[in-house]
């Protein structure tokens, strides 16, 4: 029961702790969209000089001609050949997804954009712990200095994780797919079945990959709450947290992900199709861009909610064992002096 | 079974001696005239063992010489060696084909591998008595390349020569071990399709034999005669097969066997599984003969019955009033199992589809693929060309003959992409897929333009351009015979071809002979392009420039051949008042300067704008225009691009 109304608060606290604060949202789509841009830059030009002054330029601009794109695609080199179809509309989210799950990976022209972006992210995911956690404004120089700080205990943190991950989307992910299933449906006739039995691989294969997901995010958070210098001791507490909280760590995870399905079913109605136009454009730029939001957002909001249900079992003021402030200080013990002065706990 | 047999083979001896009779003797007293000469006729017993997936069988092959030459020999396909290991021929060239990975061979167990091994050959006549075994002098010949350990021809050499005219008939028994399925033939779990699963001779022309070893790149090519043939399967099992089912008779062991009789045809395939639904429905029109169809559906796609109805209908009525009558009362379609991959093949009177699970009606694949093989009863079992050679004379002209049915029958047909394994159907709604891009496959043939000359002989292509050059190039470069000629002259010279070449083994000048009468002209300049070279067209606009001189504007436009081949286009020119001025030109230069002097300055050219040349390889270049949308263009889908770009970061973020 606790552990449900913990959740519960933990949610609505989370969301919005992330949604008072829309500079965050913001600095977060603006910083991994820039992070991208260099790659938007060569694929616009490799449209253009394909086109040329070329009449078929009208055409494409009208909307999504097919013969167009099989002679773009036959000269196309580099990020150029990662123009398709699937960057149409609602078709975009399903394909990355698939591919996640597939094991296709990220097309190796996009590699390195895509690496740096994810750096990005990981550089400012200890601000944001941090900022939420607190619940209050910190200030660039502070919300930077953060950053800075846990990039690299990050960075070794995503050492240990990444193992995991490179062993459950490598080794694991091939066992299952590319030996076991095709060894299980052998001599199966029907493609229902056979996907029956892919639907159960999926399951097996990512239950271990979320379970590692959900305590790398307590991990993190521990570690930024806690202003932990051993990742192996985060990761490690991280591990009890959940292990002690399954329900509400789960429950919670689990509620964030039906809010990015929930999202994600807005954006399958209104994405804009593949026909041109000044007004399309516009649709593309401001539905698209809202999608990208909304994931953004789903993003923080993980990691905000997951702070607030540590914060709320655990890293309260009452919480015994308490950090020796030094600046600067951990919210944990931000949240102390707080109570100790005020004598008031520090959440919104 | 051994009276039944000789009375069999007397009368199929009969059937094929007319000449003789009309040579020694009286003319015989017979019905109308076989449509087919009947030369090759066979009468087969086999047995289906699933268990041990073998196939044990007797026939008795009846052949008459259609040449002028005596025959000293036989020459027998036997196609399933082609698998039986990674030394034959049809393996060498997949492997070639398949590049680095071949990892689909690496990991078939033995037991999944075929053969076919020929146990007695004896030469039999008149009555029932085995005259003389042949099995001691029979080798294996490799006349295509020389590989010693190919074994997909077997040449028997006869004590006898047979002459002219003569017919010899001879008992061929075999064992075949089916394999999980190698080029549409085999078996998965209980589904099997069996195709050139028993010894099949070649055909003997005035040259000699044309007895082709079996290529990875290449299908078949016999003789037209009578099939009876008698299967025996478990009992329950539902059985599909060229013919029609004469007889079924139950065998005490817990087995039934099938007899399935069909005339005049140069193929006999086969399938058996406990697992199809059957269902039938009937063609009907009032100018062609009916057909019953039957259909052998899974039941995960019984749903989708009419969809293969449809399809059969619009096939037998289409081709049948262009080209000419499908002349038997019946056709078998079989929606093959999951991964048995027997899908998207023909057989006479017989045809594999295909279509998955899930599949929105808005695609029209299921359909494609049904009219395609449909049509095959056409282009292949009634026009009966050498596909070893010549496979463009079917592939092709289906291919072009399917995309003309696809556009009239079903459109509009969307782009669609699986996801999730390749089972989950995403539709584009906006990507309608044209016949000359869909249909005719133009993106295919671009890649292998100038491959190979399509007069190659098929086997010898280079590897994995086959495909592209008989399918796509055949199917573009008859297209835009159409867009040139007009429908009506084209049409006409393919009747005229299918109503000359029906029953027969055409060649390809049999075909442009034919085209050249349709049309009423000689095409010989265009065939000498297309058939003759591997040249590839590409025509483009290479500079557009329009300057006011005085109260006029002074434009100039050069057109270029940036390929090889030579075709006659126009070239437009619009002009800023609305105007057009349309130019011919012959082609044949590397380029052309034209100029114009008007009161209105020039807006945009083409060459070739009505789009007649569908082998251009690059369209892109056929324009240019003053007042390009190229920035508008690549604003639109640089911002898709980017945002499926910023969806690919924040999926992956999952990591983070």
């Amino acid at each position: 029961m606790r552990s449900s109304s913990e959740s519960a608060r933990a949610f609505w606290r989370g969301w919005s702790r992330v949604l008072l604060a829309p500079e965050t949202i913001l600095g977060v789509w603006l910083a991994t969209a820039l992070a991208a841009l260099p790659a938007a830059i060569l694929m616009h030009d490799a449209i253009s000089t394909q086109l040329g002054s070329s009449l078929t330029a009208s055409k494409v601009a009208a909307g999504f001609d097919y013969g167009w794109w099989e002679e773009f695609e036959a000269q196309a080199r580099g990020v150029a050949t990662t123009l398709a179809p699937v960057v149409i509309g609602a078709a975009a989210p399903v394909s990355n997804w698939s591919s996640l799950i597939d094991g296709s990976g990220i097309p190796r022209s996009l590699l390195v954009q895509v690496t740096f972006a994810l750096t990005v992210w990981l550089f400012l995911s200890g601000g944001l712990i941090d900022r939420f956690a607190r619940g209050r404004r910190i200030g660039t120089r502070a919300f930077f200095g953060t950053c800075g700080l846990f990039f690299f205990r990050f960075l070794r943190l995503g050492l240990l994780i990444g193992a995991a991950y490179y062993v459950l989307t490598g080794w694991f992910h091939a066992l299952l797919f590319d030996v076991l299933f095709p060894w299980i449906t052998h001599e199966v006739t029907s493609e229902r079945a056979a996907f029956a039995w892919r639907v159960a691989l999926y399951s097996i294969w990512l239950l271990p990959l979320l379970a590692v997901n959900i305590v790398a995010d307590y991990a993190k958070v521990r570690a930024v709450v806690e202003d932990r210098r051993s990742m192996l001791g985060a990761l490690a507490a991280g591990a009890r947290f959940v292990a002690r909280h399954p329900v509400a760590a789960v429950g919670l995870y689990f509620t964030n992900t039906l809010v990015l399905a929930v999202c994600f079913s807005l954006y399958l109605l209104a994405a804009p199709g593949a026909h041109g136009g000044d007004w399309r454009l516009l649709e593309v730029l401001v539905i698209g861009q809202a999608w990208i939001l909304a994931r953004v957002t789903t993003k923080l909001a993980f990691m905000s909610t997951s702070a607030a249900l540590f914060q709320g079992l655990l890293a309260h003021a009452e919480y015994t064992a308490p950090p020796v402030p030094v600046w600067p200080e951990s919210p944990a013990a931000e949240a102390i002096e707080n109570a100790v002065r005020f004598g008031v706990r520090s959440e919104p | 079974m051994r009276r039944r047999h000789a009375a069999l083979v007397a009368l199929l001896v009969a059937l094929a001696m007319p000449a003789t009779f009309a040579r020694g003797g009286q003319a015989p007293v017979s019905a109308a005239p076989a449509p087919s000469p009947r030369n090759a006729n066979y009468s087969i017993d086999v047995d289906l063992d699933p268990a041990s997936r073998t196939i044990t069988g007797r026939a008795v092959v009846t052949w008459r010489n259609l040449t002028s030459k005596p025959a000293s020999e036989l020459r027998f396909h036997t196609y399933w060696n082609a698998w039986r290991d990674t030394t034959s021929t049809w393996m060498r060239e997949w492997i070639r084909g398949a590049g680095p990975d071949t990892s689909e061979l690496t990991r078939r167990p033995k037991s999944e591998w075929a053969s076919m091994d020929v146990t007695a050959i004896r030469l039999l006549a008149g009555g029932t008595t085995a005259m003389a075994d042949l099995l001691g002098g029979a080798h294996y010949i490799a006349p295509d390349d020389g590989n010693a350990e190919d074994r997909t021809v077997l040449a028997v050499p006869l004590p006898k020569s047979v002459g002219p005219g003569e017919t010899i008939a001879v008992e061929v028994s075999w064992i075949a071990h089916v394999p999980r399925t190698f080029a549409r033939t085999g078996v998965v779990g209980n589904s099997f399709f069996l195709a050139q699963w028993f010894p099949k001779l070649g055909v003997l022309e005035d040259g000699g034999w044309n007895t082709h070893q079996f290529h990875a790149s290449t299908e078949f090519f016999s003789d037209y005669g009578v099939y009876d043939v008698r299967m025996t399967v478990p009992r329950g099992w539902v059985v599909g097969a060229t013919g029609v089912e004469r007889s079924r008779t139950d065998t005490p062991t817990g087995k039934t066997v099938h007899q399935y009789v069909q005339e005049d045809v140069h193929d006999f395939a086969w399938t058996t599984s406990p697992d199809y639904i059957v269902k039938t429905e009937r063609f009907e029109h009032k100018r062609l003969q009916a057909v019953e169809m039957r259909l052998l559906i899974q039941p995960e796609h019984a749903s989708q019955a009419d969809r293969y109805f449809m399809a059969t209908r619009a096939t037998l009525r289409s081709y049948g009033e262009w080209y000419g009558p499908y002349p038997y009362v019946h056709i078998t379609i079989v929606d093959p199992a999951f991964q048995t991959e027997a899908g998207g093949m023909e057989y006479p009177t017989l045809f594999t589809g295909g279509t998955n699970w899930l599949a929105p009606l808005t695609v029209t694949d299921p359909e494609d693929v049904t009219v395609h093989e449909c049509g095959h009863q056409f282009w292949y079992g009634l026009v009966g060309n050498n596909e070893f050679e010549h496979a463009w004379i079917d592939e092709g002209l289906n291919t072009f003959s399917t995309a003309r049915v696809i556009e009239e029958t079903f459109s509009p047909n969307f782009y669609e992409r699986r996801f999730f394994g390749g089972v989950v159907p995403w539709v584009f709604h906006d990507i309608a897929m044209s016949r000359e891009i869909a249909g005719d496959r133009m993106a295919g043939y671009r890649t292998a333009a100038r491959s190979d000359a399509q007069q190659t002989p098929s086997w010898r292509y280079a590897s994995g351009t086959g495909g592209a050059i008989t399918y796509n190039k055949t199917a573009l470069w008859l297209h835009t015979l159409e867009r040139y000629l007009g429908w009506r002259r084209l049409q006409r010279g393919m009747s005229l071809f299918f109503a000359r070449s029906t029953f027969k083994h055409p060649t390809p000048e049999d075909f442009f002979s034919a085209i050249n009468e349709g049309a009423g002209r000689d095409l010989s300049w265009y065939f000498d392009q297309v058939y003759r070279s591997s040249n590839a067209f590409d025509y483009a606009l290479g500079t557009l420039t329009t300057e006011k001189r005085g109260d006029a504007y002074h434009t100039e436009v050069m057109v270029q051949r940036r390929g090889e081949a030579l075709f006659p286009v126009d070239v437009q020119v619009i002009f800023d008042d609305g105007s057009r001025v349309r130019e011919h030109w012959d082609g044949r230069e590397r380029w052309k300067l034209y100029t114009w002097d008007r009161s209105a300055a020039a807006v945009s050219a083409e060459v070739d704008p009505d789009n007649v040349l569908l082998l251009d390889i690059d369209r892109t270049n056929n324009s240019r225009t003053l007042t390009p949308q190229t920035n508008k263009a690549a604003r639109q889908w640089t911002a898709r691009w980017f945002l499926w770009l910023q969806d690919l970061v924040q999926t992956y973020a999952f990591f983070v």
